[in-house]
């Protein structure tokens, strides 16, 4: 049969004019390194690279060793390529799972400056200096260059390709999938699996990384049933895509396997496109939970070490087969073959098949051996009982030196070698979760060992079955198996005939007569020499042997490299394979964009936001806002001619302290807490006493932890006999109310309380200063007194607003202010916060943000997370007191630990400074005067600091040993970590109205 | 009597309810004339069930399932919140009165809001939204779950799933945030019908 190449118009002098799963209609431009080629629809970045006749695509990691394409599949280590341009540069993208699209932009990296002349290339010249483990032993002098120098030197030289350092345009998505059965792979193994189970009834997800189903099938030359295999693979992912209970994923990666069920797996849904389509997302992660799964990953084709078989035109002979059978490229104008089995030889025959010129086969098996093969190849020289020693030409192989059965060395010229040392069941998923490949020795091969994922069975070639027909009949049987487990009732499908050839094997790991270096891991630059050292040098163990000769520890995870590596290690131990072991795999299969794990989540889809009910008059006012936890909050209200964000809170602070101010205050969490035992419920989660709290009024309450620190504190307003809200501070508001939700159902179950956060039913707001009851007596419906005498100091209810609004009123203050807080349902709050504003017109009233809220509790000695940052004591913060002793709670008794009760804790104490020129810093640690700044001598540190628009100088809260009897005493403030060393002097924490008269008016 | 009138805002801060069509999915934002959790401990579960089915006309649902009825209550459904726990949907606290003695119920309806999801792809956008098999098998008509949205908290029920109807209640200062994300699935799983939004 002949298949004359197309040479002219095209420039794919190595395209074959025919056949293929190629759409030669269409006609694809694109471009390697700056230089523009064509292929057509169907093709991957590497078949068109080969179609042109490109051999070179890149330098190697350490050594710069020009470098080929290898496969034909995720496996590539040594492929990889930069795509596209500005902020899309996409690098390490392997060309042999690049589609082609026009337009495509692809260049080589790790190189300078040229792909054919790389300067970095005196490090092939420097290797014996670079051995494995070298830069354990090689920059050790002096010890401070490492980092400085060597390091930084040793990156830039050894590499892969660059990012591009701009935000990425592209937009991806997280989803998740349920199904009763997942097919990991969508091979004859993988379709058949799919078949049977979705037949059966069953919910199946099948996913394939290629974006054609069918896996090999699509690269050999066989037939299924009476159908090319290729023609068999499209109908019956046809079928299957028709079928409603089956979801059929192309381009999508299953890289994980997890706990309960589920599985990672990436679809890259716009990467085969210049630019993904509008609103759709360039790559989506799928978790997918499967109550079964069938892993039909297929098998990676392993490579025989021998002397320079890194040079480009050295592929797998597999791979040369999907180039010829898929693509309809002729990998070489003459293409030798070197094999240990018999699948290397269809190489051979395929490539003669479709008018190609074979060289020469190798194979190290007798001629006895491969005497049933012999046919296939016709009259082409076959070198039996021989092997290659070495393959020359520098930036391309030209010849190969062949050491044959008389041991005479013989050259051939030839520009391809197809190399097949046997192939390697994809296991890695098995591994996940730490299940151990076993040792075949039928196919000298790792297989799944019985550990492999609960769930989960392997089917076909990833089995180690490595025939047409057998993988059919294993992905026909394990689908059936775990149908018939679910419950299904299995529909039998007929297991169409297919090839059904017995695996013939000889294992040859490396030529030991090779003289130049042999290459195992070609994307890491481990050579069979280094696998020596390592066993030298004492580090025999597999897991060792990574580790120093960083085997296995590229971006393909040692797909092609490590089992023939561990050969090797077994080798020069003595000892066999399976006593050797092999390491294990994890995720992800393959390499995962950071961007596809973020998903959505990033800028302000970081996290979800959380608005509190004023937020859109906020906006109108023009509030600058900063992020509470999820919640945005209004920091400060600018004005114009307001040059500084302290000017503004200033102004917010001396407003509401001379007349009246508003502040949003939603975001406190708030927890109904009802039932007949709530006020029993309460004394046991709060320090201090609840259950003696009338009717009508609110208590500060502290709640401590388990371990006897302080873990929140807030109001405990009491709306009815087995009526209490609780609030808690933004920040702990969820932690509060797992907290209590957990004492409820552990602790005390039998106990009748129910509780339930109504953190976004109010909008509550601070309405605080002198003039704050003038301003909502024009709220309040008139049946409420809201007077000092009628409704005091910590006094709480239910009223009516704006002429029958239901809402609650609390009379309490963290401003130090006669302050209420008003609630009404959210759904109120924006005209809430109008009315508000509209009523306080004619007293001047002020919305303040929260770092005027903040100036204003740290004036009057009031605390915040800042202060209850989990390491203090009720006696820390002054209020030991609050632990009763006519009760327990919860964290009392641990509250009593020598360490907790020490008389030399810091306790809270105020600091001013004593110039008024000077500003503080929360983090500064304090140490007496004439004392050194040291560890020794630190006596405290500062927690809360501002400037005071109220005193007119810098204030601070803090802890401080004895800080409590050292008032009017003097010490330094000394920040290290911003060069700060101020004198202030210990004071009361109440620096304002420390009596507490404003509040009581 | 006030001069001020307090106006109502929706759960997206504006005055009218949401509704916006894309190709073979819609999403509107219902208006609940009242949202309240109820809880009751397993000791006074017959009392309140008994005082719950005198007021409503419905019975209790069962474990990951709702209930709805027009008899006593008009338009209300109950949903299942978890143990002992319950949602109820159309009715405000004061038009449960009648169960204070048996369980606490507290009004949730400033609180909480709801979208109805419709339409043949909903299911390929909650795909994107939430983790939990919404499958007709696994999850038919009648069905509810508690389940975080892109990390916030919400309950889903099937309303009916021939036409893919779903009612997902989630908190309202969260609400555009949720919106957010619920309008990227629907982008990126179909196209928006101009001027629907």
């Amino acid at each position: 049969m002949s298949n004359s190449r197309a040479t002219s118009g095209t420039g794919q002098e190595f395209r074959l004019a025919s056949g293929g799963l190629i759409d030669r209609s269409q006609s694809i431009g694109f471009s390697f390194d700056g230089k523009r080629h064509n292929g057509h629809q169907g093709d991957t970045l590497a078949s068109a690279l080969l179609a042109n006749g490109v051999r070179l695509v890149g330098r190697s990691f350490k050594y710069h060793r020009p470098r080929g394409i290898l496969t034909a599949g995720s496996e590539e280590p040594n492929a990889l390529v930069e795509l596209r341009d500005g902020a899309r540069r996409e690098p390490n993208s392997r060309a042999t799972t690049t589609e082609l699209h026009d337009g495509l932009k692809a260049r080589s990296q790790n190189r300078f400056p040229s792909l054919a002349f790389d300067v970095m290339g005196i490090n092939d010249v420097l290797s014996p200096f670079l051995a494995a483990g070298f830069y354990y032993k090689t920059f050790m002098w002096p010890a401070a260059f490492w980092e400085k120098l060597y390091e930084p030197v040793i990156r830039r030289a050894a590499g892969l390709g660059s990012l591009s350092g701009k935000p990425d345009p592209d937009s991806y998505e997280k989803a998740t999938l349920h199904c009763d059965l997942l097919v990991i792979g969508a091979g004859p193994a993988g379709l058949m699996a799919a078949l049977v189970a979705a037949r059966s009834g069953a919910r199946v997800v099948i996913a394939d990384e290629d974006f054609l189903p069918g896996g090999r099938l699509n690269s050999e030359r066989m037939e299924v049933g009476s159908l090319n295999a290729s023609d068999w693979a499209a109908k019956i992912s046809g079928e299957l895509a028709l079928m409603a209970n089956v979801r059929l994923l192309t381009r999508t990666t299953v890289f994980g396997v997890y706990d309960g069920g589920s599985y990672a797996a990436l679809e890259r849904v716009g990467d085969h496109l210049a630019q993904p389509v509008q609103h759709q997302p360039r790559q989506r992660l799928w978790r997918i939970i499967a109550r079964r799964s069938i892993l039909c990953g297929g098998a990676i084709e392993r490579p025989i070490a021998f002397g320079d078989n890194d040079r480009p035109g050295v592929m797998l002979a597999g791979a040369v087969r999907s180039y010829l059978n898929r693509h309809a490229v002729l990998s070489g104008k003459a293409v030798t073959v070197f094999t240990n089995n018999d699948d290397g030889w269809r190489t051979a025959g395929d490539i003669l098949a479709l008018g190609g010129k074979v060289e020469a086969v190798i194979d190290p098996r007798s001629a006895e051996d491969v005497s049933h093969l012999r046919a296939m190849v016709g009259d082409v020289p076959v070198f039996s009982r021989s092997r290659i020693t070495g393959a020359s030409g520098s930036k391309g192989i030209s010849s190969v030196s062949v050491l044959n059965a008389n041991g005479r060395e013989i050259r051939l010229e030839t520009d391809c070698l197809a190399v097949s040392g046997g192939w390697n069941p994809a296991v890695n998923l098995t591994c996940h979760m730490r299940g151990k490949p076993v040792w075949n020795d039928r196919i000298a091969a790792f297989v799944p060992g019985n550990d492999i994922p609960a769930g989960m069975r392997v089917a076909g070639a990833a089995a180690g079955t490595l025939s047409t027909h057998g993988a059919l009949v294993q992905g026909s049987e394990m689908a059936a198996a775990a149908c018939a487990e679910l419950g299904f009732k299995v529909s039998k499908s007929l297991v169409p005939d297919a090839e059904d050839a017995p695996v013939s094997i000889q294992p040859l790991w490396h030529v030991a007569e090779s003289k130049s270096r042999a290459w195992l891991d070609f994307q890491n630059d481990v050579t069979v020499k280094d696998v020596k050292l390592s066993h030298q040098e004492g580090f025999k163990s597999v897991e060792h042997l990574k580790r120093y000769t960083t085997l296995g520890m590229a971006t393909d995870q040692g797909k092609t490299a490590n089992v023939s590596a561990i050969a090797i290690m077994a080798e020069i131990a003595g000892q066999s394979i399976a006593q050797t072991g092999t390491t294990i795999y994890r995720p992800p299969y393959t390499p995962v964009a950071i961007a596809a794990l973020a998903g959505r989540m990033t800028g302000r889809d970081f996290k979800p936001f959380r608005l509190p009910p004023s937020h859109d008059w906020a906006k109108e006012q023009g509030a600058v806002f900063v992020e509470a936890g999820m919640w945005l909050r209004a920091q400060w209200y600018p004005r114009k001619r307001e040059k500084t964000w302290r000017q503004s809170v200033d102004r917010e602070v001396l407003a509401t302290r001379r007349s009246v101010g508003v502040c949003d205050v939603s975001t406190l969490g708030k927890i109904d807490i009802k039932g007949r035992d709530a006020g029993k419920f309460l004394d046991r989660v709060y320090s201090n006493v609840m259950s003696s709290l009338p009717v009508g009024k609110v208590r500060y309450g502290l709640m401590l932890r388990e371990d006897g620190f302080v873990m929140d504190d807030g109001t405990v307003a009491r709306l009815g006999e087995n009526h209490f809200v609780i609030t808690t501070t933004t920040a702990n508001a969820g932690l509060v109310m797992q907290h209590v939700d957990f004492c409820k159902q552990v602790h005390w179950p039998q106990l009748d309380v129910h509780m339930v956060s109504v953190t976004d039913n109010f909008a509550q707001f601070s309405v605080a200063g002198p003039n704050s009851r003038a301003v909502l007596r024009k709220l309040v419906d008139a049946a409420h007194d809201i007077s000092n005498e009628a409704f005091g100091y910590m006094a709480c209810g239910r009223i009516t607003v704006c002429g029958g609004v239901p809402a609650r009123l609390f009379r309490i203050s963290f401003s130090g202010e006669l302050a209420y807080e008003i609630a009404v349902q959210a759904q109120y709050g924006d005209a809430l916060i109008r009315a508000l504003m509209e009523a306080g017109r004619e007293f001047d009233i002020t919305p303040y943000g929260v770092e005027a809220l903040n100036v204003m509790r740290i004036e009057k000695g009031h605390l915040t997370g800042a202060e209850l940052h989990g390491r203090t004591t009720a006696g820390d913060i002054g209020l030991g007191k609050m632990v009763s002793a006519k009760k327990d709670c919860i964290g009392k008794v641990m509250a009593q630990r020598p360490g907790l009760t020490a008389k030399d804790r810091p306790v809270l104490a105020g600091f001013r400074t004593t110039k008024p020129e000077d500003s503080l810093s929360a983090g500064a640690h304090f140490v007496r005067m004439g004392k050194e700044a040291t560890t020794d001598n630190d006596e405290g540190y500062m927690t809360s600091v501002c400037f005071s628009p109220s005193l007119g100088q810098h204030i601070g809260l803090g802890f401080i040993v004895d800080g409590d009897t050292r008032h009017g005493e003097k010490v330094r403030a000394v920040d290290m970590v911003r060069g700060r060393d101020v004198e202030v002097e210990i004071c009361s924490p109440h620096f304002v109205d420390p009596q507490g008269e404003r509040l009581r008016v | 009597m006030s001069e001020f009138k307090l106006a109502i805002k929706t759960g997206f801060g504006l005055d009218e309810s949401i509704h916006e069509n894309w190709q073979g999915f819609s999403v509107s934002e219902i208006a609940f004339p009242g949202i309240c959790w109820i809880s009751c401990g397993k000791q006074g579960l017959a009392d309140f069930e008994k005082a719950w089915k005198k007021l409503s006309g419905v019975s209790l649902p069962g474990a990951g399932q709702f209930v709805s009825g027009d008899d006593g209550l008009s338009n209300v459904t109950i949903f299942d919140g978890g143990a002992g726990q319950w949602f109820v949907t159309g009715a405000n606290a004061s038009a449960l009165d009648a169960l204070s003695g048996v369980a606490a119920v507290t009004d949730q309806t400033g609180g909480w809001l709801g979208l109805q999801l419709e339409g043949a792809k909903t299911l390929t956008v909650l795909e994107k939204l939430c983790g939990i098999d919404l499958h007709p098998s696994v999850f038919p008509s009648g069905s509810c779950a508690r389940t975080p949205f892109e990390g916030m908290a919400a309950l889903i029920a099937c309303e009916d799933s021939k036409d893919s109807r779903f009612l997902v209640l989630f908190q309202r200062s969260s609400s555009r945030s949720f919106l957010d994300h619920v309008r990227h699935a629907a982008q990126s799983s179909c196209a928006l019908i101009e001027g629907s939004a």
